[in-house]
């Protein structure tokens, strides 16, 4: 009987175990769980308390293989970089399990960061906790907080992945811009395609 | 003697015999996800097992073998396995090459427009977009299983018995009413 059970468990895929996400108006998850990584040459362990900003707290799930996240790569950083510097804590957070996925792990993402210009941090989901406790299914995938510590925002950068130029919808701009004006957030969820995340099995 | 009019049966033979790979790469009908599902409820198979993949995504590769043998184990029982890619235009030619490789020598979709919140949309809400992505559907062109994330060959098979002998499948893969 054990046995069987046992199948039954590893027959089904991964992600159908992950989650709901996060609903909106939610609190940030797990805010005190240390993660390691890096920012620029600083090499430390970051929670997302350390990094909630006074205009809101943006949490990107990322990775370095996925072509989606390199699609809107340039453009998130580059919004990260800038929205820091108006009050915004920004971090990227990579739960993908390197083994099976390499390019994911420590030495691949201070590789893809330096490329890009990241100045904020970039951490490891250890255990996949984070993701699960967000319900983030997939990379990228981008979850907005306000001031106070609730969801407001949760999807994708914008409309367009593959066309940067024909981009009619950038819905995380947007949405910052309106926690900075001190308005509602008009679109508040959005979906695209993205790579499912790569969960480490839970303990 | 074997002489040269004698030899078109070895010959033959030989062709029959080589790896079962296409030669032709499959045609890519390009659709959006509203003319795949017209398609679809055109004329309804038994089950039609819809999978959602592309080229550069590991765990759709890896699950496609598993999917393709079950399509030719399952085709007399009404299950159709339909393949819809939504690669970038620019890996296109990567797309056929890997069907290609797969042995793959039926059309498959290959998603058009750049409107990934339609096309999630028009398939099932419920998916948030994330690779690979497996929709069933009933005699009536209902979705009635649904799953993200790569599955393995006995779980694919579990869900097309459920929906060939009108079985609910496990509360994981119960599509929620909107």
């Amino acid at each position: 009987m054990k046995s069987l059970l046992l199948f039954i468990f590893l027959a089904l895929p991964a992600t159908a175990l992950a989650e709901d996400p996060l609903p909106l108006g939610s609190e940030m998850p797990l805010t005190e769980v240390s993660m390691e990584g890096f920012a620029g040459d600083t090499e430390r362990a970051w929670t997302l308390s350390d990094v909630q900003g006074e205009a809101g707290t943006l949490v990107i799930f990322t990775c370095n293989h996925c072509p989606y996240v390199k699609a809107w790569q340039e453009r998130v950083v580059a919004h990260g970089n800038a929205y820091a510097e108006k009050g915004f804590g920004v971090i990227a957070i990579n739960s993908n399990d390197p083994v099976p996925y390499p390019d994911d792990d420590l030495e691949g993402m201070k590789a893809r960061a330096a490329e890009q210009g990241m100045q904020y941090p970039y951490v490891v989901d250890a255990t996949s906790e984070m993701a699960r406790a967000f319900g983030a299914k997939k990379t990228p995938e981008l979850f907005l907080f306000d001031k106070t510590g609730k969801l407001v925002y949760h999807g994708a950068f914008d409309d367009n992945g593959q066309h940067p130029d024909k981009v009619e919808k950038p819905y995380l701009k947007l949405a910052m811009d309106a926690l900075l004006a001190g308005e509602p957030v008009a679109v508040a969820e959005s979906k695209a395609m993205g790579c499912s995340i790569k969960f480490r099995d839970k303990k | 003697m074997l002489t040269l009019s004698r030899l078109w049966i070895p010959f033959l033979l030989l062709l029959w015999l080589s790896p079962a790979v296409a030669d032709e790469p499959p045609p890519l009908m390009e659709a959006t996800g509203a003319k795949i599902l017209e398609d679809l409820r055109e004329k309804p198979a038994q089950v039609t097992l819809l999978n959602v993949w592309a080229v550069w995504c590991q765990p759709c590769r890896e699950e496609m073998p598993g999917l393709l043998e079950l399509r030719e184990e399952y085709a007399d029982q009404g299950v159709v396995i339909q393949l819809v890619s939504v690669d970038f235009d620019t890996e296109r030619e990567k797309t056929l090459g890997f069907l290609t490789a797969m042995g793959v020598d039926f059309p498959t979709y290959f998603r058009t427009g750049d409107d990934d919140e339609a096309f999630i949309a028009s398939l099932y809400e419920g998916w948030s977009g994330s690779l690979p992505a497996t929709f069933l559907f009933d005699s009536k062109g209902k979705l009635v299983q649904f799953w993200e994330g790569d599955a393995s060959r006995d779980f694919f098979e579990s869900r097309i018995l459920e929906v060939l002998q009108q079985r609910p499948g496990p509360p994981e893969t119960q599509v929620k009413s909107p």
